[in-house]
């Protein structure tokens, strides 16, 4: 016999189990559907057409269930809770991002693929000796080796410095690398906010430490700090990695723009972006500030080109600059300083890089990658012939 | 298709819960059978055919088995025929390549691998249609004169993947004559969300430690993270399987099937004989009744009683997968079986239970080392890390880092592994039974709720650089 109790549990177990799965179930039916998720910075996924063909090759049944884990009511609201959860239980750490010190969180460098990042040197080593120009190698730090104080207790991350080194070392060739040195700027100011607290991006201050110990390398004087005027036009950025690790932890990112006091010294410039026929006189983009990814406020994000003339200095050098989307906040910086740069991204430039050398009648080149993704790119084969 | 996804929990479950109940008696075990292949066919829908072969050729063999009543030779060539034919399936799918690899090293050849990919659950279900055949032969259960009854036993959706190896005996009346009742559906439900949790929340977590432990540089291994990665993969094993097993048993209660046990806290056994008699006790069951017992079981002169362990041990290696590392891992336990058998069971007694728990555990984590690395090379390395041999430091930046990163999952696995959640529950049903069905339910919501963040957020793929 059960007694009033087990049944009043019964009830009570069947019920839950029923409201919360068929309920969900009912629910999954019908939730509107959505196409972009902001946050992933991605489509997701839509439903499926059946085929039999598809569904033999298992590719309608692995198609249905990303349509439906993709289209979950909530979605952001679950992986919110499964974030915080998680650094409730002294995680740590989040997909890969590390809750890091003052609200800010820092994505995971442990091992880049050392075979990989020496094969793209070798890709870059081999356009240098063939195109008979100046060429400058450089690499951009992460914030793991930069911010170190801010990492959690007893984190490891890979030191770049010596990874840096070590590509250094094994590569080929009479092209000027620079390693760690120039990262001098940024290791004496680490205590600044050089990185943005929710994006793997760095700041216009991060870039401008950099530009700061770099331009003596490539034969200029930078500005000073007071030279510029800094702005915050945008206080509600949150990049990459709040979305990475799951939202909620960090503390809202600034934009700024940068620009030189003196009006007197302060040229104009010409920014032309082929791919979305841009033609305009800055290197800042305001509309861009009203997206998620606000970081696209420098230079618009990612083009395959995009080619800043500076009006007053018509005599100077033509750089090009091989680059990431690290450079997008750093190439205002070094638009003073020469009549032309000429922004290359591998990843959408399909054409020959050394043609456009030639007709655009460049000087000097500059390969300028974050460390990490040196390690991971797979695009810089594109300049090796 | 598998249980911890939300297409089983938000989809699949619900639909074929609602259809099975609101069907009359007679149609649920035809609704079963098809719902469980399409179950099956989901993520494997060519290998289906493997299945409905089987299920066929085992219920002709089934209804020869009547035929013959009275003719214990033709009845035998049938039960023969049933076992061969599913250690043939069993085997070409599982070890052909196996036995070719090994066919290759021994002999200098150089046959080509079929390189076929393993049939999911094909390992539980033929052993569970082995059993039907040779208990009917026993007369221990009755001929399923029904395809579809029989076919539901076969495919059922909630052991078919990883069991437990349910004996036709311990179905075969419930298959013709079950009740579905609120409570049962209930202790269903509970023993379900046990599992899920197990699963979901405790599994899936330690695993990724392991998968970090694995994946360190070569300059970030020391001592330290190798028991952390090791005691990671004793609790990931665990959890996975005992909580998968703990959903099938739920989902069986939920359709009216009580499903034997498979897991009883294993890891506070205090001794290895102990820690077989709760570890995946169904397969035990199993070769302990349709091989051991055969074999002459202990009932034979010591040396014959010997081999019959190490025959059961290398098979139940063998069982668990087509590589030598699993054969070792069956005769590590022969060993340590025999050693407890005939010399260090008193010993082992008069220890304190925690000294011999603690014992025991060991040589269990010792068990997954040998267990969790395929490559038999790699496993001795393992273990020199483990030790400390060679050129390793004790302790790992990186090491540490984990260690302080996990200690709340590892506490929590730990105290998972004990029967302390389960007391609790017995003493407040005991004592305050007016706050058990607000606890379980409060207990319950909170275990779906997180189940569900853990599940959607393993989905969860933020695209970092760009979108074309």
């Amino acid at each position: 016999m059960q007694t009033s109790s087990t049944s009043a549990l019964s009830k009570a177990a069947t019920f839950l189990f029923v409201a919360f799965f068929l309920g969900g179930s009912l629910l999954n039916l019908v939730w509107p559907y959505q196409e972009f998720s902001a946050s992933e910075n991605r489509f997701l996924a839509k439903m499926p057409v059946f085929s039999w063909e598809s569904l033999i090759s298992g590719e309608f049944t692995g198609d249905f269930e990303t349509f439906l884990t993709d289209q979950f009511p909530l979605r952001e609201f679950w992986v919110s809770v499964k974030s915080d959860t998680e650094r409730y239980l002294q995680k740590k750490e989040n997909n890969g991002v590390y809750f890091a010190k003052d609200h800010s969180l820092i994505e995971r460098f442990d091992q880049p693929d050392l075979s990989k990042s020496q094969k793209n040197l070798s890709f870059i080593a081999e356009f240098a000796e063939r195109i008979s120009l100046p060429v400058h190698i450089a690499w951009i730090p992460t914030a793991t080796e930069i911010q170190k104080h801010k990492l959690p207790s007893f984190a490891s991350p890979v030191d770049q410095a010596a990874y840096v080194q070590t590509l250094i070392q094994g590569a080929a060739g009479s092209s000027s690398y620079y390693g760690s040195e120039i990262w001098q700027g940024l290791y004496e100011n680490a205590e600044e906010a050089l990185y943005f607290n929710t994006d793997h991006h760095w700041t216009a201050l991060g870039a401008f430490r950099f530009y700061q110990t770099l331009m003596p390398f490539l034969g200029y004087e930078p500005y000073s700090e007071n030279s510029f005027q800094r702005e915050v036009v945008n206080d509600e950025f949150y990049g990459t990695l709040d979305a990475k690790a799951g939202g909620g932890y960090a503390q809202a990112d600034q934009i700024e723009r940068w620009q030189l006091v003196d009006p007197t010294t302060n040229p104009s410039f010409e920014v032309l972006i082929p791919d979305s026929n841009h033609e305009g006189n800055s290197f800042f983009f305001p509309e861009r500030l009203l997206e998620k990814d606000k970081y696209t406020y420098y230079l618009d994000g990612n083009h395959a080109l995009t080619l800043m003339r500076n009006q007053e200095l018509p005599q100077g050098k033509r750089l090009l600059v091989i680059k990431d989307s690290f450079s997008h906040v750093l190439a205002p910086f070094l638009a003073y300083h020469y009549a032309e740069v000429h922004l290359l991204d591998l990843r959408y430039y399909n054409r020959s890089v050394d043609e456009y050398l030639l007709e655009q009648q460049i000087d000097e080149v500059l390969v300028l990658y974050s460390t990490r993704q040196f390690s991971v790119d797979n695009h810089l084969f594109k300049i090796s012939d | 298709m598998v249980f911890s996804s939300l297409l089983f929990l938000f989809c699949f479950l619900p639909v074929v819960l609602t259809i099975y109940y609101l069907l009359p008696r007679s149609l649920r075990n035809g609704f079963l059978f098809f719902s469980s292949l399409f179950f099956y066919a989901w993520g494997e829908p060519l290998y289906i055919v493997i299945m409905l072969v089987s299920t066929v050729f085992d219920y002709c063999n089934g209804l020869l088995l009547g035929r013959f009543e009275g003719n214990q030779k033709k009845q035998q060539a049938v039960v023969a025929l049933a076992v061969v034919g599913n250690l043939a399936i069993l085997g070409f799918f599982k070890y052909a390549d196996f036995v070719i690899m090994n066919t290759n090293t021994l002999l200098h050849w150089n046959l080509p691998l079929l390189n076929i990919p393993l049939p999911i659950g094909v390992s539980f279900y033929t052993f569970q249609t082995m059993s039907y055949s040779i208990d009917v032969y026993r007369k221990e259960a009755p001929i399923q004169r029904n395809i579809l009854s029989f076919g539901a036993y076969v495919a059922l959706f909630p052991q078919l993947i990883a069991g437990p190896i349910v004996r036709y005996k311990d179905i075969a009346e419930a298959l013709n004559h079950r009740v579905e009742t609120l409570n049962l559906f209930a202790q269903g439900v509970e023993r379900f969300t046990v599992g899920l949790v197990k699963k979901v929340l405790l599994a899936n977590n330690i695993g990724l430690l392991w998968d970090k432990v694995k994946g360190l540089p070569a300059s970030e291994q020391s001592v330290l993270a190798s028991w952390i990665g090791i005691l990671a993969f004793t609790f990931q094993i665990y959890f996975d399987f005992s909580g998968y097993s703990d959903m099938a048993i739920g989902l069986g209660k939920m359709l009216g099937f009580e499903f034997p046990e498979n897991f009883n806290f294993p890891y506070i056994s205090r001794s290895v004989t102990e820690f077989w008699r709760r570890w995946h006790i169904s397969l035990g069951t199993w070769f302990r009744e349709y091989v051991y017992i055969p074999l002459g079981g202990n009932r034979v002169h010591p040396a014959r009683h010997i081999f019959n362990i190490f025959a059961i041990w290398s098979l139940t290696g063998l069982w668990h997968g087509a590589s030598w590392n699993y054969v070792l891992w069956g005769l590590y336990y022969f060993v340590l079986l025999i050693a407890e058998k005939y010399f260090l069971s008193k010993l082992l007694q008069r220890l304190p239970a925690l000294l011999s728990v603690a014992i025991t555990f060991f040589f269990a984590v010792m068990g997954w080392v040998i267990f969790a690395i395929e490559d038999v090379s790699a496993i001795s390395v393992y273990f020199g890390r483990l030790f400390g041999l060679g050129q390793i430091p004790v302790v790992s930046g990186e090491g540490v880092f984990l260690l302080t990163a996990y200690l709340p999952l590892f506490l929590l696995c730990a105290l998972a592994s004990t029967p302390i959640f389960a007391k609790m529950h017995q003493r407040l049903k005991l004592e305050n039974p007016k706050w058990l069905t607000p606890a379980t339910a409060l207990v319950l919501t909170l275990a779906f709720f997180y189940s569900t963040a853990y599940l959607v957020d393993s989905t969860y793929n933020p695209f970092l650089y760009f979108r074309f």
